[in-house]
């Protein structure tokens, strides 16, 4: 054991008593969220709220989850790392949270949309996906016929 | 480096899919404080924009800058970001060495001139060439030269963008910044001691995306990562409204996580990132941890007196004053602002130092 262990330490960090509870910034949000519902609604514009530029305190965060609640879907993606959406329980708004590789947190975004942009897939893709299909099943039509 | 490699070849080239490029802009619109409005855009503009050339100069520096960038803890978006530029010349990180080396800088200079970005760490002593020097040439003549067809530079660093250490009095070698010296290209001010690493890629992301400098501060500085004093977004800011501060730092305040603007916290005049993207994956950033901020990303931050007592340290009564701006809002909180300002700028005249006394207050 070096000396340095021997040395007495006693850290206390920020008692959670102690933090300040709510700071004003969730009913800015909350309030954020309901104008771009009602222009979703109205005329089907989407918006989305970046969390990690926003610095809630844990109380208010906890407080967020709590009124936005759990909605019917879940959706994982597996692209330069997992990426979830969940979809709260005030339809038209989904809870985004994107992580690389080493599962650190990359982005976490409120989404206001009738579905999440990220999950429709784009015309050109099932085009570009379509002859790869086609080869596919030229190849199993000509081993079918050699058999 | 073929010079008309599209940026969404070359991740597609690495299978990177539609939802993954989407979510590559997402990332990056988080690397650079945009708001997710702008993803689109952010896509858009990747898709037109081409591999730019990088080179990288360091001067009188300690590497601290080079090693907060590949510390970076976002690494599969970082090495997407990486793998996007071309870093033609890194004396840290390239193998080439001697005469190669200083070829690959020639050769990118040439083929690239007018386009490639030039990232610059560490001051420039001007008292001597000799103090320091890369492959026998001096730091002012390399800067020189290689600023000459440069697009665009980034000063990475408290040394790079106002001196730094080096400069601090009595400035033996005579350090002067990059903007001291090269006044006819735009350049990027990203300082810090060091600055955050998703700063520094933030701002080569902006650089990557829209092929142009972002919107900049009076000191040069990037407003989207310097544009709010990390007092704005301290979270312990609400305790410095109702006045609570800690008196030492192991009183009852500093154990509760009150303010710490009486034990010198330069957060009201120091404009960086800190409090919100935070270090070590998100973890912490000093005032979290207990100690106050040393304003390292503020010109002159060296010559400002005591980072514990002659910066912030109020010579009159901060709970008064405290008092007076829960009562008054953010004017008085302004006011208190621009009196740390003056305060500052009368250490930094009289270049008070750093005593055992002040590190026992």
């Amino acid at each position: 054991m070096s000396d340095g262990a021997r040395i007495p330490v006693n850290i206390e960090v920020n008692p959670r008593e102690e933090q300040p509870a709510f700071t004003g910034r969730l009913s800015a949000m909350l309030s954020e969220i309901l104008q771009a519902l009602e222009a979703l609604h109205e005329n089907g514009e989407q918006h989305e709220i970046d969390l990690l530029t926003l610095p809630l305190s844990e109380p208010e965060k906890e407080k967020l989850t709590e009124i936005l609640g759990q909605g019917e879907v879940d959706i994982t993606i597996n692209t330069l790392g997992l990426s979830t959406i969940r979809e709260t329980a005030v339809s038209g708004v989904w809870w985004l949270n994107h992580f690389n590789n080493e599962k650190t947190l990359l982005a976490e975004h409120i989404v206001i949309a009738c579905e999440p942009p990220l999950v429709s897939v784009g015309r050109d893709e099932v085009g570009a996906d379509i002859s790869v299909f086609q080869q596919q099943l030229s190849k199993l039509q000509m081993s079918e016929h050699v058999q | 480096m073929k010079e008309d490699n599209k940026l969404i070849e070359i991740l597609a080239q690495q299978g990177v899919s539609r939802r993954g490029f989407m979510k590559f802009c997402a990332g990056l619109a988080t690397l650079m404080a945009l708001p997710p409005a702008m993803i689109p855009k952010i896509a858009s503009a990747l898709e037109q924009a081409v591999r730019p050339s990088v080179i990288w100069l360091s001067f009188q520096e300690c590497t601290g800058c080079t090693e907060s960038l590949t510390r970076s803890h976002s690494p599969s978006l970082e090495s997407l970001i990486f793998d996007a530029i071309s870093l033609d010349y890194h004396h840290t990180l390239q193998a080439a060495s001697g005469d190669a080396a200083e070829e690959a800088r020639h050769h990118a200079m040439k083929e690239f001139a007018g386009k490639y970005l030039l990232i610059v760490d560490g001051s420039i002593p001007l008292a001597n060439p000799g103090y320091s020097t890369i492959a026998g040439i001096s730091n002012l003549d390399m800067l020189v030269e290689t600023a000459k067809d440069a697009a665009a530079i980034v000063a990475v660093g408290t040394c790079a963008t106002y001196g730094g250490l080096p400069k601090a009095k009595p400035n033996p070698t005579g350090a002067v910044s990059v903007s001291d010296i090269i006044k006819d290209k735009p350049i990027i001010n990203v300082p810090g001691c060091p600055p955050i690493p998703t700063v520094i890629t933030g701002v080569l992301a902006h650089f990557l995306t829209f092929g142009k400098i972002p919107a900049l501060d009076s000191a040069g500085r990037p407003l989207s990562f310097y544009g709010d004093s990390i007092h704005d977004r301290c979270y312990r800011r609400p305790f410095y409204d109702r006045g609570k501060f800690a008196k030492t730092f192991d009183d009852e305040g500093a154990r509760k996580g009150w303010c710490l603007y009486e034990l010198g916290c330069k957060g009201p005049t120091t404009h960086n990132a800190c409090a919100t993207t935070k270090w070590n994956a998100g973890t912490s950033f000093p005032i979290q941890s207990g100690h106050p901020c040393i304003g390292c990303s503020e010109p002159g931050f060296w010559d400002a007196g005591s980072f514990y007592k002659a910066l912030s340290t109020p010579i009159g009564d901060v709970s008064g004053a405290a008092a007076t701006a829960i009562g008054a809002g953010i004017a008085a909180g302004a006011a208190m602002g621009m009196a740390n300002r003056a305060k500052k700028q009368k250490a930094v005249d009289s270049h008070q130092k750093l005593t055992v006394d002040d590190l026992k207050k």
